[in-house]
């Protein structure tokens, strides 16, 4: 008979015969492992021997190019994202906000909408929930904690470290793995990748070695082998936050209009504080005004005729701007993979980053129109609110590409040079639509309406577009 | 395939050959334009050809999403290339046409434009192709291809709203061709399918070999580095 406690008799994660391939290199050749529950994995490895790219793998990061996944009997690790943390070498995490802005972001994606237990987490981890510094000011150390405490925050069953100790002294190294040895106590099942390896002597159930992309050698640790594990499920010193009655995977779901609402009000909050977009897009088409004066110094006529080119050129390009920005902070500290491993649906992140654009983009419009009205001494024949549609219509048709080819020029080289390259031409139509449309209403001559159309129905279509392929593009490895 | 290709060439070759005799000899010269109209034999195929390839490419692009099947990938990946060298010819014909004709190397026009907007769309597909890390170029490129498709018709449906100098369409805009003109454009087309299709079985067999010899590659490198451990 075998032991009923171990990885064959009840694995609660089955790795079947996995390679990742990234490109003509192969990070993992062929790994087949069974892991059981509540127990604590110490991965040790060389650089680049494949212990990152196999927690990537677990987390539901890294689709495997060949081989099979299984994470509590569930192949798809989206249905079961709810029970896995993930704390990666970066913080993933927002420098620009204070730990327990963070942490109430992350907590919502999730559908907590508890701020205690945000709090529960950040004093489990020792820091202090009231530390109104943004994490960017944060030492490593804190950092770490931080991370940890946004991957504890779920309430997982399932914890995946990558190198939690590095840059942590020595004494708060200690306090961490103390801490994992009490979550472990608790029924948890945490994997932690790291080169220190002797931190967790005494606290790890196995060491698990990873040479060339595949697990050469699975060993208990001593301390287990000689029955002197230490438990730290009793009498600690820091109380771990007792277990919260975490919502079923089905309740899990969180809305997509919600998750939209969070999103957004946290981008337009980052964005309030640092003002990067709005102030580099108004000083750009503030130059391309001036630029255009003197380049075509045109007649208070031929203004008429040319302001619809010059106004929608200079928002194309200063959006281009604001658009290049939309996922730096998300690719910062790989917080999007946070995003990513959240229940959270990908196109709420999409359809808030678009509208967050729009928002910058409208205002740029409401700030920069009265200025072309005055330079170029414009007076709008047609009808103003058809105007207020074209600018509507337009700016959607800009924004919704621009953040969708953004993030496609993410996982390309120069990326700051890619943006405009796959957006002008796609963008082309619903220029010409824009432009026609605005000298039309300028000048009195025709009717915009074909135009209006035009760029109504290649909104529709590119917004429906954009929302079938943004997931495919958000998970391409 | 060794013996076949070469057949299929020559048979190419000799087509091409009938169809320059046809369009520089047989065909008759245009009352206006005299014999430079004659141009429109590679002017119009080259375009026509194009759209098929990119049509290819959208196929592709759809089913490597669909089913992540590589040879979808190099489909759309060859049609993208080679449509864009047929809108070349295209793009180079028509100015060497409209010198002589309008006075003018190139107007901005909107039928010229939205030719060299497609022709942008698909340049930008390549570029991507070239700039993107290597496990996540198909899936990108793939993305990008069904956008530029989509964006084609928002690009030809506003031809009809604007007076353009360009000539109305042979088939199905509305312009009027003599027959035997009309016939000799059509045989010509033909060769250019056929030679399209030719170069097109060249380049995806060298793209298909050379991901092959990658693969061997590295699987080569992954045997040495066991080797040496």
């Amino acid at each position: 008979m075998s032991d009923p406690s171990s990885p064959q008799a009840f694995p609660i994660i089955t790795i079947s015969n996995v390679v990742k391939q990234f490109g003509r290199f192969a990070a993992l050749r062929g790994v087949s492992a069974k892991f059981a529950a509540g127990r604590m994995y110490a991965i040790l490895g060389d650089n680049g021997a494949g212990k990152t790219t196999l927690l990537r793998g677990l987390a539901g990061l890294s689709k495997p190019t060949r081989g099979e996944i299984s994470i509590l009997g569930s192949s798809d690790l989206r249905e079961i994202c709810g029970e896995v943390g993930y704390m990666a070498h970066p913080s993933l995490l927002y420098d620009e906000m204070s730990g327990m802005e963070n942490l109430r972001y992350f907590a919502e994606l999730y559908g907590i909408s508890d701020e205690k237990r945000c709090a529960e987490v950040i004093s489990a981890v020792g820091l202090d929930p009231s530390l109104t510094r943004p994490v960017g000011q944060y030492s490593q150390g804190m950092r770490q904690r931080m991370s940890l405490a946004r991957a504890l925050l779920n309430q997982p069953q399932i914890l995946l470290l990558d190198e939690p100790f590095s840059n942590v002294d020595v004494r708060s190294a200690k306090e961490m793995a103390e801490l994992l040895g009490r979550l472990r106590d608790q029924g948890k099942t945490i994997f932690v990748v790291t080169h220190q390896a002797a931190l967790l002597e005494g606290v790890a159930d196995e060491f698990v070695r990873i040479e060339d992309g595949r697990i050469v050698e699975e060993r208990p640790s001593a301390a287990k082998t000689e029955n002197k594990m230490r438990p730290y499920g009793t009498a600690e010193a820091v109380p771990f936050p007792s277990r919260v009655e975490f919502p079923s995977g089905k309740e899990l779901e969180v809305s997509l209009f919600k998750t939209t609402v969070i999103t957004l009000r946290k981008d337009l909050r980052l964005e309030w504080r640092s003002k990067d977009a709005i102030n580099s897009m108004l000083f750009f088409s503030l130059l391309v005004v001036v630029i255009f004066s003197f380049a075509f110094n045109p007649t208070a006529e031929e203004s008429r005729l040319i302001a619809g080119g010059l106004i929608w050129v200079a928002f194309l390009f200063a959006a281009v701007v604001a658009l290049n920005q939309t996922w730096a902070r998300e690719i910062r500290n790989q917080v999007l993979d946070a995003y990513r491993i959240s229940p959270a649906p990908f196109n709420a992140l999409f359809l808030a980053k678009a509208l967050g654009n729009f928002i910058f983009v409208s205002v740029l419009e409401l700030l920069m129109t009265p200025l072309f009205v005055i330079f170029y001494n414009l007076r709008a024949i047609g009808p103003l609110y058809q105007l207020l549609i074209v600018a509507v219509l337009g700016t959607w048709a800009i924004v919704v590409n621009g953040t969708f080819f953004a993030s496609v020029s993410l996982r390309t080289r120069a990326r700051e040079i890619m943006l405009p390259l796959l957006l002008f031409p796609i963008a082309i139509p619903a220029l010409l639509g824009m432009v026609e449309a605005t000298t039309e209403i300028l000048t009195g001559e025709l009717s915009p309406r074909f135009w209006i159309t035009l760029l109504a129905a290649y909104d529709v279509v590119f917004t429906i577009a954009c929302l079938i392929f943004f997931e495919k593009v958000l998970q391409a490895e | 395939m060794k013996t076949v290709f070469p057949i299929l060439a020559i048979l190419t070759g000799v087509l091409l050959g009938y169809c320059a005799y046809q369009a520089l000899v047989v065909a008759p010269t245009d009352q206006m334009q005299g014999d430079i109209y004659r141009i429109i034999y590679y002017h119009v195929p080259s375009a026509w050809t194009a759209f098929i390839l990119f049509a290819v490419n959208l196929v592709g692009s759809i089913i490597y999403l669909i089913w992540r099947n590589p040879k979808a990938d190099m489909h759309a990946l060859v049609g993208a290339e080679m449509g864009v060298v047929f809108l070349s010819v295209n793009l180079t014909t028509g100015p060497i046409w409209a010198r002589p004709v309008w006075g003018i190397w190139w107007t901005w026009d909107w039928r010229l434009t939205s030719t060299l907007v497609v022709w942008l769309i698909y340049v930008s597909y390549l570029i991507l192709r070239r700039f993107s890390s290597a496990g996540e170029t198909p899936v990108m490129a793939a993305v990008v291809g069904i956008f530029g498709a989509l964006c084609v018709p928002f690009v030809y449906f506003s031809i009809w709203f604007f007076r353009t100098q360009h000539p109305q369409p042979v088939i199905g805009g509305g312009g009027s061709m003599d027959p035997q003109m009309l016939h000799v454009l059509l045989l010509n087309w033909l060769a250019f399918l056929c030679f399209g299709a030719l170069v097109y079985w060249s380049r995806y067999r060298y793209e298909f070999l050379r991901r092959e010899v990658d693969e061997a590659q590295a699987m080569q490198a992954l045997a040495e580095t066991r080797g040496t451990r």
